[in-house]
């Protein structure tokens, strides 16, 4: 085994070492608890394995382990497909010094097997097998066929497109801010400062042969501007496509003839450290998301003092966290937010208006936390004023932060 | 070391000491540019050694490792820099490849510094820190639009004409590629200011820096050129007239350096508050008397000029500007409450700021109780508070 290759298995030690110290008590976002109770319904290759997996270990080493195995997988695949080689090293390294590693590897996540699936796909390309690998990976999600395309013969592309454009429909999902695809700017899913840096030194020594890869141009644009449109999800796949570019332009830097040495050891130095920043305040943050045991606790309390099918009003963010652990219907959860009816809710300017609200809507019991307080609601008001009149309010529980409220 | 006269490089030096705006920001006034200027200074005289000699090149990155530490003022070099390099590539020239080094190094170093330092404030606000969260109601004083007469006032009527001539000399006809650095920064504050990226004091404080760097290389050529004329025998009475001149034109139009200067009978009402009130009070007064609450007074403020790390600073601002204008005394103990305020310092300026003749609500003897009153200052000890019933 080469030294390139030692670098490599060291740094995948690292990248499994911080996640297992910063490993957060409950699997962190809303997704994984979807995922989880999507599992019944069998729809995708996802839901299949995941449930096949449930049978044999449980549910938390699933959320925990599984991810990170799915990540690593891919890394590994991708890494195949690859020359061996000082880029492929620098690869390997800046994918897993990547934000958007850490959080794929620490989130139960549909698109990480699509990626999985695509990659064994693309690894087997001299096989019949891989047909099995692509179909596995469009019925798991529509957007597969953007890479399976480049292999298809036009007619089958033509039949593709039409079905992709005519007959799926995306669920457009734009950024909101440009801003927010940079992680150390707060972006809850993106890439570091330092690997934009490193992506648009890839570009400019790609820019020396010109014309010469086009294609690679193109691909970047077309990847940006899915990522604008089609959401983070979109970001998954880019990971490694901009791993590959960080890294040709770290060896850009690293292969440069600089006159002053002290001038290259240092910024290759401060690179280094950036890079390094980026992914540990990142996985700083992950180990603080939420839900945290008191939100399991409340929602546990839920389940077993409240009837069954009593909806749950709390913010649409907390959904999927509430169904999971309270096993109780969310009213609002990131898949079907209706923001204008929670707003109408909480931000209700007379009490007879709100209880009208919650009672037309079937709301029985009102989930508040501590967090929610200080992102809804800026000054006693709304509901929050409301809760007062005990009349119509009774505060069945409130334990760290955590407060259930009955609709009287 | 670009003028080659020891006698202009020394007078443009002391000008540059003494313009108006550099007197208020720097010499009669504590703050951190009085550091970061002497810096950046320095770190473009070594960035011009080392295009000459590279032995110079370790105290350069000494001073690029060093700056951002004592100001983020130090974002200023990589903008001056990028400037300079866009100047001198659209004039023809070529950048050096140490420069080049030396420009990838500093971007990287000292963006990776900044958010180290302000990780959080990053994390919090994304790209609108550069807003530093200065709520709305602040933000249109903070970058109030600069008249003309304002920044004449502020640099200097002849410094300004003599920059600016100069710059439009090199950029229309071909000059030594080393002033190109200093036109190269003049533009980049200028842009910051324009573009309400930098507060427009502090824009104005650095451009006036640079154009005086700029007027000395006008004296140079002007001297030089004089010296071929006729008028070079009157030398002896001419140079002095000018001087004289130069240095009064700088005080024309510019205000009065005390003008932000603490009053006496505030300090003595501060002295009251720190020597009688509790050591854990807070202390309400305007915006600008909010450090010095701080620091004076040693207690609690609710406001100062400070916003970086403020939760809802609209809200407070609002609130703050609520309590010196209401006349209702429950809305105001109300708020008074919210913030935990145990005295309010009234003064002359909140009276201008606000303008209110009074407080209305203090007349309330049960719950305002007037502690200490001086010519310009009168201090309130809140004694009620809203209870809900």
């Amino acid at each position: 085994m080469n030294r390139e290759n030692y670098y490599m298995i060291g740094g995948i030690l690292f990248f499994c070492l911080v996640l297992l110290f910063f490993r957060s008590p409950l699997p962190p976002g809303g997704v994984p608890y979807y995922h989880l109770q999507m599992v019944e319904h069998l729809t995708t290759p996802f839901h299949i394995i995941l449930s096949g997996l449930l049978g044999i270990f449980s549910v938390f080493t699933v959320a925990f382990y599984f991810p990170l195995v799915l990540f690593l997988g891919s890394a590994v695949l991708f890494l195949q497909l690859l020359k061996e080689g000082r880029l492929r090293m620098f690869t390997c390294i800046l994918l897993l010094l990547s934000p958007l590693s850490l959080f794929t590897s620490m989130t139960l996540h549909e698109t990480s097997f699509s990626i999985f699936l695509l990659l064994l796909g693309l690894v087997l390309r001299h096989s019949w097998v891989r047909f099995v690998f692509f179909l596995l990976a469009l019925w798991q999600h529509i957007f597969n066929a953007v890479f399976i395309f480049p292999i298809l013969s036009w007619p089958m592309r033509i039949l593709f497109g039409g079905f992709i454009f005519f007959v799926h429909s995306f669920r457009f999902e734009p950024l909101p801010d440009v801003g927010l695809i940079f992680t150390d700017m707060g972006a809850p899913v993106g890439i570091g400062i330092f690997t934009a840096v490193l992506l648009v030194l890839g570009l400019l020594e790609l820019w020396t042969k010109k014309y010469q890869h086009v294609y690679h141009y193109l691909c970047f644009v077309f990847g940006l501007v899915c990522w604008f449109f089609l959401g983070n999800s979109v970001a998954f796949y880019l990971n490694f496509y901009f791993a590959y570019l960080s890294a040709l332009g770290f060896l850009a830097v690293f292969d440069h003839r600089w006159e002053s040495k002290i001038v290259k050891k240092l910024t290759l130095l401060v690179l280094a450290c950036g890079l390094l920043f980026s992914f540990l305040s990142y996985t700083n943050r992950m180990s603080q998301e939420l839900p945290s045991l008191s939100f399991a606790e409340g929602a546990e309390w839920l389940r077993d003092n409240t009837p069954p099918g009593s909806i749950i009003l709390t913010s649409p963010s907390r959904g999927f966290w509430l169904e999971y652990f309270g096993q109780r219907p969310a009213f609002a959860t990131p898949l079907h937010p209706r923001e204008g009816e929670v707003n109408s809710i909480f931000y209700a300017v007379t009490i007879d208006h709100a209880v009208e609200l919650l009672k037309t809507n079937n709301i029985k019991y009102i989930w508040i936390d501590h967090d929610m307080k200080k992102q809804i609601w800026s000054k006693e008001e709304g509901l929050l004023f409301f809760f007062k009149n005990k009349e119509r309010f009774k505060r069945i529980y409130s334990e760290k932060g955590v407060e259930i409220w009955k609709v009287m | 070391m670009l003028i080659r006269d020891k006698n202009i490089a020394l007078f443009t030096a002391g000008v540059l000491g003494i313009f108006p705006l550099f007197l208020r920001e720097t010499v009669s006034s504590l703050s951190p540019h009085t550091m970061a200027i002497p810096i950046l200074l320095a770190c473009l005289y070594y960035y011009l050694s080392v295009r000459r000699d590279e032995k110079k090149l370790p105290f350069l990155l000494g001073l690029i490792v060093l700056f951002p530490f004592i100001h983020p003022g130090a974002l200023f070099f990589i903008t001056g820099l990028f400037f300079y390099g866009l100047l001198v590539l659209t004039q023809g020239y070529s950048l050096k490849k140490i420069e080049w080094e030396i420009f990838l190094f500093s971007v990287l170093y000292e963006f990776w510094i900044i958010f180290l330092l302000f990780k959080k404030a990053f994390l919090f606000h994304g790209f609108s820190i550069i807003w530093q969260n200065i709520p709305a109601a602040i933000l249109n004083n903070y970058f109030e639009p600069l008249s003309l007469l304002t920044s004449v006032g502020a640099i200097g009527v002849l410094p300004l004409l003599f920059g600016i001539s100069l710059v439009f000399k090199y950029l229309s006809q071909r000059g030594e590629q080393e002033w190109f650095l200093f036109i190269g920064f003049a533009f980049s504050f200028f842009f910051l200011i324009s573009f309400k990226l930098v507060e427009p004091k502090i824009g104005l404080l650095y451009l006036g820096v640079f154009l005086f760097l700029l007027c000395g290389k006008f004296f140079h050529l002007s001297f030089f050129y004089l010296e071929k004329t006729k008028i070079s025998s009157y030398t002896s009475v001419l140079v002095p007239s000018f001087i004289v001149f130069f240095v009064l034109s700088l005080f024309l139009f510019s205000p009065s350096p005390q003008n932000n200067a603490p009053s006496l009978a505030l300090l003595h009402g501060l002295q009251w508050i720190h020597q009688h009130a509790s050591p854990d009070t807070t202390v309400l007064g305007t915006i600008e008397q909010g450090h010095l609450i701080v620091a004076e007074g040693m207690r609690k403020n609710v406001w100062d000029t400070s916003f970086l790390f403020v939760p809802s600073a609209n809200q407070r601002v609002n609130d703050v500007i609520q309590i010196f204008q209401t006349s209702s005394e429950v809305t105001a103990l109300a708020l008074l409450h919210k913030y935990k305020v145990g005295y309010i310092l009234f003064s002359r300026s909140a009276q201008l700021q606000f303008d209110v003749p009074s407080l209305p609500y203090v007349r309330n003897e049960k719950c305002f109780s007037k502690v200490y009153e001086n010519e310009e200052v009168s201090v309130y000890k809140v004694l009620c508070m809203v209870r809900e019933l």
